[in-house]
This record gives C-alpha cells, sequence and structure tokens, in this order.
C-alpha cells in the first residue's frame, strides 16, 4: 500500500461500533461474580487535624467485607502524579480538602456499603480553611502544604526586562483572573480491583495504566509485578481521569476482602474531589515601540494548586514558556508560583496552563494594539516569531509558521466579512471579531518523556501492535494504526492494536500533553520500520530469496511477502514460521533539555502553531455573549487522521466556548457549590458555534510522517478569541474568566463608569 | 426482602418482563443492574446530561428521573434494543462521520436522534440541534452529531422511497 493511500485518510475507529450499539464496556458496566461495592467516607472539613477514626461498628455490620482507613496502608501512604509525592490515600494526620478521602467499606450492596460509611466515626479538630493563594501568602497564614505554602516558584529570565521596559515608548499593564473549570469527562471515576494470581489486577478508567501499578504497588507495599492494570473503555479524559487514590483505595479493599471490589462515584463525589484547571491571577507588563515592536515582558502568575502538588509542577513551567506568546521578545521576565489552599487540587487539564496565560496575553496584545493605534494582527504579525528566532527559554526555533497563520487568518476573516453574517444585529447588541495566536510544545516539559511501541504479527498474520498509553476516546489507536500501516506497507485494518494494559504493552507514558500523536506515534513509526527490515531479512533467510527486490502486496485474505521467482509468502505464514522472531520494540524519546534556574532550555522538541478567530455576538442590555463562528488556522504539521484531527479542533473549542462564558467551579470554604450539571453549566449543542477549520500542509521534521499533536492546541487560544472578540464588540475592557451575564454586564458598567 | 417492593410488568426491548423494585429505584439503576442493559450510561443522575436517555413509549426520557415502580404497563426501549431504522442508518452514520469519540452519551445522543427521526423526516440542522440539546458531549463540539445526524436521516428516507418503489 502507498502511504498516500493511508496518511491523511479516514479509517473508522474500531471501538466506534460497540459504542453505538451499547456493548462497549466502560469500568462502572463490568461485574464480577461476589463483586462488592465500595464507598467512600470523606472529609466534612477543608482542613481538620484528624484525631481519631473508629471503624469498630461499621466493619461489625452484617453485609460489610472490609473497612480500610490509613491504618491499613502496609506501603506508603502518599501519592502523586509527579515526584513530589506528597498526597494521601487515606488522611493521616490532618485532612487538606473538603471531600479529602478518611475510611472506605466494601459491602454487598451500595445500601449498605452507604449505611456502613455512617457508622464510622471520626474525631476532627477543625483548623482555620485557606480558601485563596492571596490568603495563604499572608504572613502567619496557616500552612497546608508539607514544606510550606509555595509549592513551586520558577522564572524564565532573558535579557534584561527593566531596560527593554525603560526603551518602550508604550507600557500596557494588566491584571486577569482565571476560574477553576471542571473536565467533566462525561464517564465518572470508576475503578475495579479484583484478586490476580499472586496479586491483583486494576480495571481502570485512566491516562496511564503504567502509573495506576507503580502508585497503587507502592501504596500496598508490593513488587510493582503484582499489581497489573488494563484500562476498559474510557468515558473522556481531557488531562485528568487518574484518581490514584480511588485505584488505591479500592485495592486497599479488595486485599483485605479477598473479593473484586468496584467504587463508581457519582457524579458530585467527581466534582467535588477531581483535579481542576489552575485558577490563576496574571499580572502582565508589556512594553513596546510605536511601531508595535515589543521591547519587553514581565509576567507574574499566582496559581492556587489546591491542596496537594499533583500536576502543579509540571503545568506551571508550561504557563511561564508561553508566557511571551509565539512573539519575539528581546527581554523577558516570567514568573509562576503555585501555591497550596484548602481547595479542590488543581491538576493537569487539557492545554496544562496555556489556557490561562493565552487569555491573559492575548488581552494584552490586543489592548497594546488599541493604545499604538494598530490592527490586532498587524501587532502580532509585527512581532511573530519566524525560523532562526529563539523562544523566551533560548531555544531556536525551526518550522516557525505563526505569521503564515496570521495572514490566512486576516484574509478569511475579511473573507467571510465580504459575504455577510447571517441575521444584522439588533440595536441592543453589538458583533465582532477578536483574534488570539499560540504555540504549544508538544509532550512533557523538559524531561525525559518516552514513547514505547512493540510490534510483531499475530498469528493470523495481523500486525501485532502494543502501546501503553491508553485510547481516550480522541483516537490514538486509529492514528498508530495508520502509521503502522503505511510504514510497513499493509492497510490499517491489519493492524490490530492493543493499549493501555500492563500484562502486555510497554510503559509509554501518560495520555496527555499532546505527546501520543508525535511522541508515541514516531515509536511506532521506529517499530513498524523496524519489523518491516526484520520480516524481509528473516523471510529472505528462512526461503532463500533476493530481499532487495521482494515487496509486500496485497493479495487475496491478507498481504503477502513476494520475490521474484518465488512463491508470495503470506503474513499467517511468516506468523507461522517466524513468529517469535518478529518482536520488535522502539523508544522515541524526543531531544528536550530541562530549564536551567533561569528557565533556559530547551522544553519541547515539537511545536504545534495555531490562531483562532473568534466572532461572536453581544447583547449589551443582559451581557449575553453569542459565540457565532469560529475560525480555526492550524500548522499540526501532516494531518494523520483528519476526522479525528478535526473532531479534536471542534471538540476543543467546544470546550473553550465553555471555558470563555460559562463554566466556573464555585467555592466557599473548599466546599463546591455547583457540584453537578444543573449549576456547573457545560456547551450544549446550541451554544457551540460553527467551526471552519484551516490547515498549512508544512510536514514536521521529526514527528512520524511529518505530524504533530492537536489535542491541547485545540482548547488553548479558545477563550482568548472569545474574550478579546467581546472587548471589541463592547468597547469595554475584560479581565476575567469565565465571561457570565455579571461578569459582562460588570466590564460594561466600568465602561460607562469610567466614560 | 420483598416487603415494601412494588411487582412491575412492563416491555422491555419488546420482550415483556417482570421485577420487583424499591420505591426509591430508578429506572436506569433497573435496567444496568437487574437487567445487565449497561448501554444506558448514567453520567450526573439529574436528568442534565441526558447519558441514561432511552425510549418510553417511543419518548426519550433521562432514565435517571423514572421512577421504576412508575413504568408498569409501558415500553422501555433501549441503546440495545434499538433495533428499527433508522437506527441501523443513525450508526452508520455515526461511526462514519466521527460522531464517536469516548463514546459515553454516544448511546442516550443516538436513542435522541431516533426519537426525532421518529417525528421528522427531514430535520433541519436546528431541529437537531434542539433535539439532542439535552445530551451532553463532551468530546465531540455537537457538530459532527449534527451531520450525522441528518445524514442518517436523508438515508432513511431514501430507503423509504426505495420500498415504495418496490
Amino acid at each position: 500500500m502507498v502511504q498516500e493511500e493511508i496518511i491523511g485518510r479516514d479509517f473508522p475507529k474500531p471501538d466506534a461500533r460497540a459504542k453505538t450499539s451499547g456493548r462497549a464496556l466502560y469500568v462502572g458496566d463490568i461485574t464480577r461474580p461476589g463483586m462488592l461495592y465500595g464507598k467512600i467516607l470523606r472529609s466534612p472539613h477543608a482542613h481538620a487535624r484528624v484525631l481519631a477514626v473508629d471503624v469498630s461498628e461499621a466493619a461489625a455490620m452484617p453485609g460489610v467485607k472490609a473497612v480500610v482507613t490509613s491504618a491499613d496502608i502496609t506501603g506508603q501512604n502518599r501519592i502523586g502524579m509527579t515526584g513530589a509525592k506528597d498526597q494521601r490515600v487515606l488522611a493521616d494526620d490532618k485532612v487538606r480538602f473538603y471531600g479529602e478521602a478518611v475510611a472506605a467499606v466494601a459491602a454487598d450492596t451500595k445500601e449498605t456499603a452507604r449505611a456502613a460509611l455512617q457508622r464510622i466515626m471520626v474525631t476532627y479538630e477543625e483548623l482555620p480553611v485557606v480558601e485563596s493563594t492571596t490568603q495563604a501568602l499572608e504572613p502567619g497564614a496557616p500552612q497546608i502544604g508539607d514544606k510550606g505554602n509555595v509549592c513551586i516558584h520558577r522564572k524564565i529570565v532573558k535579557g534584561d526586562w527593566e531596560k527593554g521596559l525603560a526603551e518602550a515608548d508604550v507600557v500596557v499593564r494588566g491584571e486577569y483572573r482565571t476560574a477553576p473549570v471542571e473536565h467533566a469527562y462525561l464517564e465518572p471515576e470508576a475503578v475495579l480491583a479484583e484478586p490476580a494470581e499472586n496479586g491483583i489486577f486494576l480495571w481502570s478508567s485512566t491516562k496511564s495504566v503504567h502509573l495506576d501499578q507503580r502508585e497503587v504497588a507502592r501504596v500496598l507495599g508490593w513488587p510493582v509485578e503484582r499489581v497489573n492494570a488494563a484500562a476498559a473503555e474510557i468515558g473522556g479524559s481531557f488531562g485528568g481521569k487518574s484518581d490514584l487514590a480511588l485505584n488505591a483505595i479500592a485495592a486497599l479493599l479488595c486485599v483485605k476482602s479477598g473479593m473484586p471490589v468496584s467504587i463508581v462515584y457519582e457524579r458530585e463525589e467527581s466534582i467535588q474531589v477531581s483535579t481542576k484547571r489552575h485558577p490563576c491571577i496574571i499580572r502582565y507588563t508589556h512594553g513596546a515601540k510605536k511601531d508595535g515592536t515589543l521591547t519587553a515582558v514581565k509576567l507574574d502568575i499566582v496559581a492556587d494548586a489546591g491542596a496537594y502538588s499533583d500536576y502543579t509542577s509540571t503545568v506551571l513551567p508550561r504557563m511561564i514558556i508561553a508566557g511571551a506568546g509565539p512573539y519575539r521578545v528581546p527581554n523577558v521576565f516570567l514568573e509562576v508560583r503555585g501555591v497550596h489552599t484548602n481547595n479542590p487540587v488543581s491538576g493537569a487539564m487539557r492545554g496544562f496552563g496555556q489556557p490561562q496565560v493565552a487569555f491573559a496575553c492575548e488581552r494584552q496584545m490586543d489592548r497594546l494594539a488599541q493604545v499604538l493605534g494598530l490592527d490586532a494582527i498587524e501587532v502580532r504579525l509585527k512581532n511573530g516569531l519566524v525560523d532562526g528566532d529563539t523562544s523566551a527559554t533560548g531555544q531556536e526555533l525551526s518550522g516557525v509558521t505563526i505569521r503564515r497563520l496570521l495572514e490566512i487568518a486576516r484574509e478569511r476573516m475579511a473573507r467571510d466579512d465580504a459575504g455577510g453574517q447571517g441575521t444584522p444585529p439588533k440595536t441592543y447588541e453589538k458583533d465582532a471579531w477578536g483574534v488570539a495566536a499560540f504555540l504549544y510544545g508538544n509532550g512533557r516539559t523538559g524531561m525525559p518523556n518516552p514513547g514505547v511501541a512493540r510490534m510483531g504479527l499475530t498469528g493470523k498474520g495481523l500486525v501485532d501492535l502494543c502501546v501503553g498509553t491508553p485510547d481516550i476516546g480522541q483516537g490514538s489507536d486509529t492514528t498508530y494504526s495508520q502509521i503502522a500501516a503505511a510504514t510497513i506497507g499493509v492497510t490499517p485494518e491489519y493492524v490490530r492494536v492493543t493499549s493501555a494494559d500492563t500484562r502486555c504493552t510497554p510503559d509509554s507514558g501518560t495520555t496527555s500533553g499532546t505527546r501520543n500523536t508525535a511522541i508515541v506515534g514516531k515509536a511506532v513509526q521506529l517499530a513498524a520500520t523496524k519489523l518491516r527490515a526484520l520480516l524481509f531479512r528473516t523471510a529472505a533467510d528462512l526461503y532463500s530469496f533476493d530481499e532487495s527486490r521482494a515487496e509486500i502486496r496485497r493479495a487475496d485474505g491478507g498481504f503477502v511477502i513476494e520475490a521474484p521467482g518465488h512463491e508470495p509468502l503470506t503474513f499467517a505464514r511468516l506468523a507461522q514460521d517466524l513468529g517469535d522472531e518478529l518482536a520488535v520494540e522502539e523508544i522515541y524519546d524526543p531531544p528536550v533539555t530541562p530549564l536551567d534556574e533561569n528557565g533556559c532550555g530547551n522544553p519541547y522538541a515539537f511545536y504545534t502553531y495555531g490562531v483562532q478567530c473568534a466572532r461572536v455576538r453581544v447583547n449589551i442590555y443582559t451581557g449575553k455573549v453569542t459565540v457565532k463562528r469560529i475560525l480555526a488556522v492550524y500548522d499540526v504539521g501532516t494531518v494523520i487522521s483528519p476526522i479525528l484531527f478535526a473532531g479534536q479542533i471542534e471538540g476543543g473549542v467546544a470546550m473553550g466556548v465553555g471555558y470563555a462564558l460559562t463554566e466556573e467551579i464555585k467555592l466557599s470554604r473548599g466546599i463546591v457549590q455547583n457540584n453537578n450539571f444543573d449549576d456547573y453549566i457545560l456547551p450544549t449543542s446550541m451554544d457551540v458555534p460553527d467551526v471552519e477549520i484551516i490547515t498549512v500542509p508544512l510536514a514536521d521534521q521529526r514527528g512520524p510522517f511529518g505530524a504533530k499533536g492537536v489535542g491541547e492546541p485545540a482548547l488553548v487560544p479558545t477563550a482568548a478569541a472569545i474574550a478579546n472578540a467581546v472587548a471589541n464588540a463592547t468597547g469595554a475592557d475584560v479581565w476575567n474568566l469565565p465571561l457570565s451575564l455579571e461578569e459582562v454586564s460588570k466590564a460594561l458598567d466600568q465602561k460607562e463608569t469610567e466614560r | 426482602m420483598a416487603a415494601g417492593k412494588y411487582r412491575i410488568v412492563f416491555t422491555l426491548n419488546n420482550t415483556q418482563e417482570e421485577a420487583m423494585v424499591n420505591p426509591d429505584e430508578v429506572l436506569v439503576d433497573l435496567l444496568r443492574e437487574k437487567f445487565g442493559l449497561t448501554g444506558t450510561k448514567k453520567g450526573c443522575g439529574i436528568g442534565e446530561c441526558g447519558a441514561c436517555t432511552v425510549l418510553l413509549d417511543g419518548k426519550p426520557v433521562n432514565s435517571c428521573l423514572i421512577l421504576a415502580a412508575s413504568i408498569s404497563g409501558k415500553s422501555v426501549i433501549t441503546i440495545e434494543g434499538l433495533k428499527e431504522e433508522p437506527a441501523g442508518a443513525l450508526r452508520e452514520a455515526f461511526i462514519r462521520e466521527g460522531a464517536v469519540q469516548c463514546g459515553y452519551c454516544t448511546p442516550g445522543m443516538i436513542i435522541s436522534a431516533k426519537a426525532l427521526l421518529d417525528s421528522t423526516q427531514t430535520p433541519s440542522d436546528e431541529e437537531i440541534r434542539k433535539a439532542i440539546s439535552g445530551n451532553i458531549c463532551r468530546c465531540t463540539g455537537y457538530g459532527r452529531i449534527v451531520t450525522a445526524i441528518r445524514k442518517a436521516a436523508s438515508t432513511g428516507q431514501g430507503s423509504d422511497k426505495d420500498r415504495e418503489k418496490d
């Protein structure tokens, strides 16, 4: 098969059929004989000392098979997504957020498990609740973290920002705030832990079964091999969906009871205890010459990490790496602090901190343009990075397309305007475009994050591909099958992909950080190249033909190796004769370097570039914003799977519309006030605009077939573009996300007052 | 313990069934736990997300809001029992158009779409958007779902015409 017939073409997602028939099994759909139901007792305080936990009454109830507290933890009661293992599986000394797990019960019915929770007696000593980062940074504030309230402080310094500001003709300052938001994957967290030979097995809804395996083994104090985990169908992740505490609790209950234990969260429980997008206070100072040339950017971000570290140490560096935007700035001072509070734990969420920064940065660029009397695109074009420029971290960039994307965006907006905009606005409505540009590094920031792929042939002669990264619904298994097929010379339906099962797949890292296509996909390509070569070589040895003149072609019922003067060899026969010899494994670790103390380094090997333009209509009486249209102009290198690519952009835009306009986790004393979808407002089919996608066909130098990632880049600029459009439509400055009715009305009132 | 339980007799995916249910038991739990029909998903439990949508006497309802005790004499169709066209056309269109990502909303979406197409053969995009406005999808941004439903409607119509010709 030729590459062109596979790369850039659409193939059906192998999971889609079962998902449309209702046969697809998610963790909460799986049952086992004798399965117990687990329920978790959660803290009614956001901050308290745990003085005593008495489970004796609960444990004695008929039907209760196991009760666990921190005293049952045989390994370490410390878990975490990164190196900072500070989160408790079950509270020991203190509880640090509302809803933190204190004890758990497994019983033969849900009702019994629920009733047993009420018989557990916990004695708390309430402590003052730290509700904001401002409060946490005050002298004498209660200390939440094990090492104080500032859990991370990073900066990027390049040039001399003070000198840069002194050279500026204009200086624009702004303070922006963004709300915590919820991933709101439609499937709530779930786990099923069952006894297995010499250990336990977990069915997990996760972005990394290997992380689940390691962390659960550490909690149990077992060798890693005694814990295995596989992903069932995963009902969305978006950076979340690795509730390590949940998995560990199910494992503890399973070990103690000796029975399979299922725990499925209710939505309210999920929203209260799952991680959130970091809420931020972002202070920017931009300096520029009269012609718009940036001379300096100073950035100071304070991000609420919540009660534990989780992903904060990897989310926050990304915020400042993107702090200067996709622009060349000679002098930068970009700083971020992550601060513990008694709010829900902040973690990774699609965009890894960049949607917050893009909102503030792109508002600054628009305000700068306004002050200078320049066009918003013009000021971005003036400063847009080009090949050979160095980024804020001093990385020399190549394949930079931001100026080209901006020019396309300008031309497409003009074409839209010329074509008319549907129903004209009423007298109380204002329409406008808003623009936002960004760059997004693929993969984890400045640290090794190898993609690993294992490949061979199945007994029936299919290509057998194993990767650790779960397909969370976005279709990575399909993309991998295309990359493998195009490399080997077969069609994707002849590639069987097994993902996310510690019993047979290698650890390819997490499904996060926009790393699947470019990084894991590259490992798949390398493994496929190796397998193809090995197939030819071993077959030529065994059957004595000229390897250099052999080729792979389609035949009846599959693929064959054909060589002159030799019968075609079917893959099925090759699998029978050579099976074991045909196992290959390849690793691709992108060439990155860690950032030094001044934030200097090459944090990513791939950058996705993009521009989004939002056309909005604002009702100036009510403050209601309607997004009419989004233009999404992207450089993702080669698009492997067009429908999957478009699905990422369209889904990212929808999530961005929610982030811009309605989504906000409301907190009071650390308690989520809107813990279900009646008050936490997600975009519906009535709220999401038409999205037009434009890509530039520029293959990346490194990516598999020139591909780069799009999962997170899809969302990064949406809220920023909408905010700029709202400001343009109303003439009012907007400072805070979400732009709710109240927020827009407030901005309009402010504008009136200033006039 | 049967005390306090209600006996219900109803039609489930065109087969008569009976069950003993608790007074506070909701239909989604009955379907998932007693009948093993796990294609009906639970996303919020308060009738906001639509993942648990089933047809009750032909109308789409959130099965998390329906008391199991109230369905005696009624007909319930779940995703597993959705056989009558345009169900097949909808499934094919959802797969082909990329309307399925994580898939957790998909059964409910298809049920809502089926109910729409039962009442309107050639819905406008606006009508399709309204019909699925009670079904949250966090993955796709809805555009591909709308396209899939529109295309399934036109396929279904084509096959009706073909049948007329025959």
